[in-house]
């Protein structure tokens, strides 16, 4: 039932509409109201737009908050930086990292008996460690950063989630392996083509596949 | 399989889609290129250069053997040709690879002027293919129906993902229409030294900073676009095809 507030009468005369809402006059008192229903009214009829309000902003909160991580996602990726002559890692290290080389360059010496001697120097873009990681066997050379240089370190966890966001990643790495093989096969058949017979080289393939075999075993 | 290329002066276009109802700029891309070989460009195809999707059989006879004269006469210069395989052109790999000219790619990584650069479709990191091939393929080929019947309905197509994305655009920073995977892509290759990252697929054009002094570059589909990708030296830039050719 609609009333009067002021007067308190119920005797009331539709008097037009205000923004298409019936207004009454009260002929007792002479006012000309609406008939809205008021938080007085209603008191719990504005909570759910409040915490709808509230809910909605929390969402869109928490949505850029964790987008804004999203697009920079390779920061949970951990990058290293080292300057001129720091060493990476050491020949015989028992660490299972690989790392891409982000800038600058990396030498790569192994060493012999004789000394040490110079394997490789990576550039921007490649990788270093690999066999560390793929293998769990310990580092075979030593890796020194040439220059200032930042490295991403890849764990095993790292490498399979990084090959599911960056697929083509794992097709360069099989790329660049291949051309190691190649490269080692090839220089291995010159150094012994030059002067053991082909039933000897034989015989040390045959030898050295077998030790390759036994060594490859992973460590438990 | 080519992935590493060293290259001075490189032309990147993308999307042709040759043979599709919607190209009309055959006549255009063969004038584009013959000028492009005349100014010493290497030239990068990035993806999609040929229609098979949703291939009018009679259009792909008419518009290929053009181009592939234009492409010729680039080989024929000395400059070199890669291809750089899509999603509508994945078939044609074998076929491709017959071309003597032409060097077909997965990927291209280029290093010119000491800077890094990575050429690639990028079909693999659109979600709805990623996650769902057979459904993409059998829309992508239904979508070719309405398509033969008014090739306009495309301008709808484009219309409506950037209004769709709008939000997103804002919000995120991305190229207008292009869902924000490209974006975390093109991020994940500049953790890996790239320097610029360019990628075609969504035929979107545009550029965007990706902070410290790297970029991702879309040169859109030379359906409609008309842009393309310059690298010189190391410095790559956006223009339009009348900018490269004076």
């Amino acid at each position: 039932m609609i009333t009067c507030k002021p007067s308190g009468s119920k005797i009331l005369v539709k008097n037009g509409f205000d923004h298409g809402i019936q207004r009454y006059r009260c002929p007792a008192c002479g006012c000309n109201f609406i008939d809205t229903p008021t938080r007085e009214d209603h008191p719990d009829a504005a909570k759910p737009l409040v915490f709808y309000s509230i809910g909605k902003s929390f969402y869109h909160w928490i949505r850029n908050l964790i987008s804004r991580n999203e697009d920079k996602r390779f920061a949970r990726e951990l990058v290293m930086e080292f300057s001129d002559g720091e060493t990476i890692f050491t020949e015989g290290d028992e660490d299972r990292e690989m790392y891409i080389i982000q800038s600058g360059e990396v030498l790569i010496t192994k060493r012999f008996s004789s000394g040490e001697i110079h394997l490789a120097t990576i550039t921007k873009g490649d990788f270093v460690g690999e066999m560390a990681l793929l293998e769990s066997l310990p580092r075979n050379a030593t890796a020194k950063a040439v220059g200032k240089t930042r490295l991403v370190v890849l764990q095993p966890g790292g490498l399979l989630l990084k090959i599911r966001r960056d697929p083509t990643f794992a097709f360069e790495m099989l790329q660049r392996l291949s051309h190691r093989i190649r490269h080692t096969d090839e220089q291995f058949f010159d150094a012994l083509q030059r002067e053991i017979s082909v039933d000897a080289i034989q015989q040390i393939v045959g030898v050295s596949e077998f030790t390759s075999s036994q060594k490859s075993t992973p460590k438990p | 399989m080519i992935t590493q290329i060293q290259s001075g002066k490189l032309i990147v276009i993308s999307d042709l889609h040759l043979g599709s109802p919607v190209c009309r700029t055959k006549r255009q891309i063969v004038q584009f290129l013959n000028r492009a070989a005349n100014q010493g460009y290497d030239l990068c195809i990035n993806g999609d250069g040929f229609e098979v999707a949703q291939v009018a059989f009679q259009k792909l006879a008419k518009d290929v053997p053009d181009f592939l004269r234009a492409l010729k006469v680039l080989g024929n210069n000395g400059h070199n040709v890669y291809y750089v395989v899509g999603n509508h052109d994945i078939i044609l790999e074998n076929f491709l690879d017959e071309w003597g000219n032409i060097k077909i790619a997965p990927f291209l990584n280029v290093i010119s002027g000491g800077q890094r650069i990575r050429i690639e479709h990028g079909h693999l990191y659109d979600p709805l293919f990623v996650r769902y091939p057979r459904l993409y393929e059998f829309l992508t080929q239904l979508y070719g129906f309405p398509l033969r019947a008014s090739p306009r309905l495309y301008n709808v197509w484009i219309a409506f993902q950037k209004f769709s994305f709008y939000h997103r655009t804002k919000r995120d920073h991305v190229i207008p229409g292009e869902p924000r995977s490209f974006k975390i892509a093109a991020h994940e290759l500049v953790q890996r030294g790239f320097d610029y990252i360019i990628f075609g697929h969504t035929h979107h054009v545009s550029e965007v900073d990706l902070g410290d002094g790297k970029y991702y570059f879309n040169p859109g589909s030379s359906m409609f676009d008309r842009s393309c990708v310059e690298v010189v030296n190391g410095k790559v830039r956006l223009l339009e095809w009348d900018q490269l050719c004076g």
